[in-house]
């Protein structure tokens, strides 16, 4: 195995002045948050870094801030941690049942939400070296091979889905993300900080490689809102959605003033539901409005040869997930 | 059924040792015989039946196996913990086997997708229902001590005891495993 250097910064915008520094030098960097996924993909040399810049040391980057105007997450913040926030429990229910759903809890012990946000694909391909679009390659091996796992959604080039299970419930609470860089922060909201591949096949989201996610604004939800995350899995720990549902509900009297909905495992980015939450706003949610809007659910699926079962569990995901969430005290 | 011929084999070691002695330097006895199945008008081997119940999930596709039964013959039990661990490790195995796991893959190099622990998808103690392992200690005369095989008897029953009882609760016969969310959804469309 190469050698590899470890940078161990003071603070974020430190670690993003040694990202440029080191590429500036021509070597590649990776960040270390939890470093767990880093590792796996080092030792299957999917990453192949000279210089990893290790985040875990910097002191207040995992700092929980509630307030009236809503919540502030430092990306630091451990998956276990985020979990298990009593105030995140209660409030932004969708964000801590995401967070614990994620891999195994020696995962969340170290895995943090920065890292969960900007992990790379789970994509068979990608993760067994083929040299497809993620890779930096020109072609997206699914497309005739094996896809029983991949996007129906947003597709292509490449057909990878989003592997997060925070970021579709970061979108659903309409968060925005705070993004350190060597020469300053800049603010994004979460819709904005997922890509398309057809913008860059070779990456998921808009961070620059010197850019790190520091910090994930939350507004406040009204006190009528509550909140879920449903994911459905091949197994009941340790692995990735098959598909998986953020759902926030604003319900009055059994009337929805308003809805997010957002999918995960479906699409190469959190897939936002907005057909659906128009047409949920301002409704008593009725069996006959649920059956409609697992119909506006998959309206735009296009499925791959292998992966056509994903529309009717897409579809009966999401009339679970709002059924669920509209029927709660 | 091999295990006939090796204890066939080993009995005539003892005999050749019993005329001639204990080999001496380089002496070499040799013995071998061929599985009898049917040995002394019986079928020696090791029984059991697996008792299986199961939820499925008929919106999602999933399947959830919420009590495992297994009965086993498998002569007398020379540690019957070990033996219980066995049998129930097996199910577990079996499980995997018959709900999630695949091996794929890619059709044009020939390199598998789905290898390792995390990619091969087998059961995490999440997965696991309460598996209760009933034996009967018969003694055909034959295995040492009244022994029978243990190895692989609980893993073989599994995928017919969880598609019997997927059967039972769609009315669908699975004819492929592993039963997976997509085959179920299929099943049901």
């Amino acid at each position: 195995m190469k050698a590899i250097a470890n940078a161990s910064p003071r603070d974020l915008r430190h670690a993003a002045t040694l990202a440029r520094q080191a590429a500036a030098e021509g070597r590649q960097v990776s960040f270390a948050g939890g470093g767990s996924d880093l590792l796996g993909m080092v030792k299957d040399q999917i990453a192949q870094p000279d210089v990893i810049i290790h985040l875990g040391a910097i002191r207040g980057g995992d700092q929980v801030d509630v307030s009236t105007s809503g919540l502030t997450v430092g990306g630091l913040i451990t998956l276990d941690a985020l979990g298990r926030h009593d105030a995140l429990r209660k409030d932004y229910t969708v964000l801590a049942e995401a967070a614990e759903s994620v891999g195994t809890p020696q995962i969340r012990n170290v895995g943090t939400l920065a890292g969960n946000v900007c992990q790379r694909p789970w994509c068979w391909y990608f993760r067994n070296g083929f040299n497809c679009y993620k890779a930096g390659g020109n072609q997206c091996f699914s497309v005739a091979g094996e896809n029983q796992l991949h996007a129906i959604f947003g597709g292509g080039p490449s057909y990878i889905v989003h592997p997060s299970d925070t970021a579709p419930a970061l979108v659903a609470l309409a968060a925005t993300f705070q993004i350190t860089g060597p020469g300053g922060d800049r603010t994004l909201a979460a819709t904005e900080f997922f890509t398309l591949p057809r913008q860059n096949p070779a990456r998921e989201n808009a961070l620059g490689d010197d850019e790190v996610l520091a910090t994930v604004r939350i507004p406040a939800l009204p006190a009528s809102a509550r909140s879920t995350y449903r994911k459905v899995m091949d197994r009941q720990a340790w692995t990735h959605a098959v598909v998986s549902a953020a759902g926030v509900l604003d319900m009055a009297g059994g009337v929805c003033r308003s809805a997010r909905v957002v999918l995960g495992g479906v699409a190469p980015i959190p897939w936002r539901l907005t057909e659906v939450e128009k047409l949920l706003a301002g409704q008593r949610i009725t069996e006959a409005l649920l059956e409609k809007a697992g119909e506006v659910a998959v309206a735009g699926a296009r499925p791959l040869s292998q992966n056509a079962y994903k529309v009717p569990m897409t579809r009966n995901l999401v009339k679970r997930t709002i059924r669920e969430l509209s029927a709660r005290a | 059924m091999t295990g006939s011929a090796v204890v066939e084999a080993a009995r005539d070691i003892r005999a050749q040792v019993a005329a001639r002695g204990m080999p001496t330097g380089d002496q070499v006895y040799v013995a071998s015989a061929s599985p009898r199945p049917r040995l002394e008008g019986k079928v020696r081997a090791a029984f059991g039946a697996h008792f299986c119940e199961v939820e499925v999930d008929t919106e999602l596709g999933g399947v959830r196996v919420t009590k495992y039964v297994t009965v086993h013959d498998s002569g007398r039990l020379m540690n019957p913990l070990s033996a219980r661990g066995q049998i129930q490790g097996a199910v577990i195995q079996g499980i995997g086997m018959a709900l999630n796991e695949d091996l794929l893959y890619d059709r044009r190099s020939g390199q598998p997708l789905t290898a390792g622990y995390y990619g091969a998808r087998i059961p995490t103690h999440m997965d696991a229902p309460e598996v209760e392992v009933i034996f009967i200690e018969s003694d055909d005369g034959y295995g040492p001590y009244g022994a029978k095989s243990i190895g692989e008897a609980g893993i073989i029953l599994c995928p017919a005891a969880v598609g019997n009882a997927i059967f039972n609760a769609i009315g669908t016969r699975m004819k492929d495993t592993p039963i997976t969310r997509a085959r179920i959804l299929g099943a049901l469309s």
